[in-house]
């Protein structure tokens, strides 16, 4: 006998005996019985994300509209928290300005580096599994607080870097301790783990038949005008994907700011978004400020994703 | 049959359930001094000592692992003479203990030792209502306090009431590079130094020394540096209640002044060196690796630089302000020992907090780790086996307590008062601000940093 047979239908007349309520439960009953073992074997990943995900998020929502700076009750005080991060904070813009370079740089910067390879990986070279393995290292370790804590030295002023560009001339200095470069280190950490996106790409490249290349040929195609008009159209879908994951995971970066200047580093030139958030709910004991500026993320984040989303259609070649 | 799957399927469900549960209470059991997170092992577990009921006591200090190394000594050596008493030992470095304290805080979950840095998080802490007062237990004796030194001992104190019991304090002092004062010809300053003899000290030292190296780091973001400034002109960093600003843009507009003159002179470490070695540890400081001649820090820790370097070194006074309301103005920074008010073991808690103060075998492996020990029998015992430069300090802060204004606890909101300071004193390193805009700047982030308190 089958294990889950559909169970039998309540007779008509019960039903209509009864009326609406009655057709709803026996509907809801029915749900349950034929989904109750499915329930069960969820349950574990069910309650785990109601407890530290879904719940967490909506005190989280509720303490962003008060004063909590964890030892006493929070104290109601309505959009304040909302309204003081955009008119009375100045780290806090400076801190949307350092996150936005830093995503809209570093993003564009890491998946050109990607593709490029993975291009050049594409050429059915010998060694490509080796190569392709090396290469998606960073993409392990990067976010990590050892490579941060590595890039931090690299990157001294008595660091393997300087050791490096001394030989082209350029003079040695503290790359991490001048604003107008600690930046531009942590930009470097980003595109170094290139890996990823560079796997799903090379996937990508592998999809796109090589008729299309061979016919293009025969029609005069130089390799310029087949990489547009043939490989870039081809791999928007992948194109789509990464830039919105890397996007995401961008805006969330935190390990690489935090252990380069805890504190924002030099004249907050690396405070990004979520060590602002952090400095703020630990260090200052603002939690429900940190509150508010965390569902803000929400929806800078979600804002730059549904612009992708309905974008898309624009741009992103589908193959039907 | 039907019925026999679902059973099987229910089974396996709560056995998963089981497994995930179970692996992470098997991580609990090793306390050792390395475990960052805080573990739920104050209950009371039953023992084979048959005398007294086991009891687990949890103990939070911070630092690194030689400073582990010494509370893990003194703290094997309660147990060994208290076998009924058990000690979990939570540690984590400075820059981390409060964040972890006050989530610890919050979950309703905080160790029944506490290590506390009255200066600094003394008023906040009182204020939010979670330390457990300690006049009682000094009151009927189970804290002794009769050896002790009286100014060390109110360094305890916040609005009157006992917090916390010194393990020992220190001050803000200079570290000088005996080698590199001697080949620069210039002679160690004595202990009556002022700012102008200070920067005259400096700037004669540094016209000897090679380029690249600096006379001195810069005390233009020491947190102590502007505290003592305040002090030395009889005000505070902020009101006692932390409502207001102690200090005035005049104070503060010469404080920039002085330590931006010596910076433009080339004498301090320039900014993006200063960037680069905040809060390293001493192996990694400008002292160690010989860019500078001398370094600001704190009194405790000149020994702990002795470890690193070959060369000799010695510790003088902070300057003097000839013309201030005090001469010297060090804050005595007490790091002590408090007791959460919703510790279940109070009692024995308190023992382990009397016997790690007073009793000379523990002061010895201390050895004075804090700074200066306010048992003055433990600190007699102490002379012969303590390092040179920290009898100095003993020295030391014997006149401090001469002709420094009393211990003043910041108030609630100080850390952000004084990273607004830094933070303003960077700008005017790197060049981006004048002085006076940066004190503009600064008394405009004080407004707001008070405002939303």
């Amino acid at each position: 006998m089958p294990p889950f047979t559909r169970g039998v239908p309540a007779s008509p007349s019960s039903g209509s005996q009864v009326g609406g309520r009655g057709a709803f439960m026996s509907i809801i009953s029915r749900w349950w019985r034929r989904n109750k073992v499915a329930l069960l074997f969820l349950s574990p990943w069910l309650l785990g994300l109601l407890t530290l995900s879904l719940i967490p998020m909506m005190v989280s929502l509720y303490l962003s509209f008060t004063n909590y700076n964890l030892f006493q009750s929070p104290d109601w005080v309505g959009w304040n928290n909302y309204i003081n991060l955009f008119t009375n904070d100045t780290r806090y813009i400076k801190a949307l300005e350092v996150t936005f370079i830093y995503v809209f740089v570093g993003v564009p910067l890491q998946l050109t580096l990607a593709l490029a390879l993975a291009m050049f990986l594409n050429r059915g070279l010998a060694g490509l599994e080796l190569f392709r393995g090396i290469f998606y290292i960073p993409s392990l370790l990067g976010p990590s607080v050892a490579i941060a804590l590595l890039w931090r030295k690299v990157f001294g002023s008595d660091g393997l870097f300087n050791q490096l560009v001394s030989n082209f001339g350029i003079e040695p200095r503290s790359w991490i301790g001048d604003p107008d470069t600690s930046l531009l280190t942590l930009i470097l950490l980003h595109v170094w783990q290139f890996g990823s996106p560079m796997v799903i790409f090379l996937a990508g490249l592998r999809q796109i038949p090589k008729e299309y290349y061979e016919a293009a040929s025969i029609d005069g195609a130089g390799r310029v005008g087949s990489f547009f008009r043939i490989t870039i159209p081809m791999l928007t879908p992948i194109l789509f994907f990464n830039l919105v994951m890397q996007i995401i995971n961008a805006f969330q970066a935190f390990t690489s700011a935090f252990i380069v200047g805890g504190n924002g580093g030099v004249l907050d030139s690396t405070l990004f978004y979520t060590l602002y958030l952090f400095i703020a709910g630990f260090n200052n004991f603002q939690m429900g400020y940190a509150s508010a500026m965390a569902w803000i993320l929400l929806l800078i984040i979600g804002f730059f994703t549904a612009l992708f989303f309905l974008s898309s259609k624009k741009w992103v070649h589908y193959e039907t | 049959m039907r019925g026999k799957r679902k059973w099987i399927a229910l089974l396996v469900a709560v056995f998963m359930l089981l497994l995930t549960a179970c692996g992470g209470a098997s991580k609990n059991e090793s306390a050792s001094s390395n475990n960052a997170s805080s573990n739920n092992n104050s209950s009371q577990g039953t023992s084979s000592q048959s005398e007294q009921s086991q009891v687990t006591l949890r103990v939070a200090w911070w630092g690194n692992e030689s400073r582990a190394k010494i509370y893990n000594e003194i703290l094997d050596l309660y147990e060994q003479l208290n076998p009924h008493v058990k000690i979990v030992r939570e540690t984590a470095n400075y820059g981390d203990y409060y964040t972890k304290l006050a989530a610890q805080f919050a979950g309703s979950n905080p160790p029944d030792l506490i290590g506390m840095h009255m200066l600094n998080y003394g008023g906040e802490y009182v204020a939010k209502g979670v330390l457990e007062p300690l006049d009682p237990y000094i009151e009927n004796g189970a804290i002794q306090t009769a050896d002790w030194d009286p100014a060390i001992l109110e360094s305890g104190r916040v609005d009157g009431t006992m917090y916390g019991i010194s393990k020992g304090v220190t001050f803000t002092s200079i570290v000088v590079n005996k080698r590199m004062l001697a080949e620069a010809g210039v002679s160690l300053p004595d202990h009556t130094m002022n700012y102008e003899e200070y920067a005259e000290f400096v700037r004669k030292l540094q016209s000897k020394l090679p380029s690249g190296v600096y006379a001195s780091s810069d005390g233009i973001q020491w947190e102590h540096a502007i505290d003592t400034w305040v002090r030395q002109k009889g005000k505070n960093l902020m009101s006692p209640d932390g409502s207001q600003v102690g200090f005035t843009k005049e104070d503060l507009k010469e404080f920039y002044q002085y330590w931006d003159n010596l910076a433009k002179e080339g004498v301090v470490t320039p900014a993006s060196i200063t960037a680069e070695y905040k809060n390293q540890p001493q192996e990694n400081s400008t002292l160690v690796k010989g860019i500078t001649a001398t370094l600001i820090t704190n009194l405790n820790q000149a020994k702990i630089y002795t470890n690193y370097t070959d060369d000799e070194l010695d510790v003088i006074r902070w300057p003097l302000m000839a013309d201030g309301a005090y001469k010297g103005g060090e804050n005595l920074q007490s790091s002590a020992w408090s007791i959460s008010k919703s510790s279940k073991n109070k009692e024995e808690a308190v023992k382990l907090l009397n016997w790690f103060v007073n009793d000379i075998e523990a002061g010895k492996i201390f050895k004075a780790e804090l700074g200066i020990p306010g048992n003055l029998k433990v600190q007699e015992a102490l002379k012969d086996i303590l390092h040179p430069l920290d009898v100095k300090g003993f020295e030391l802060q014997a006149e401090a307590s001469n002709d420094a204004p009393p211990v003043m606890v910041r108030a609630p909101g100080s850390p952000q008062i004084i990273e607004a300071v830094f933070s303003f004193g960077e700008q005017i390193a790197f060049g981006r601000m004048s002085v006076d805009e940066a004190v503009e700047g600064a008394f405009a982030e004080f407004d707001r940093i008070l405002k939303t308190r």
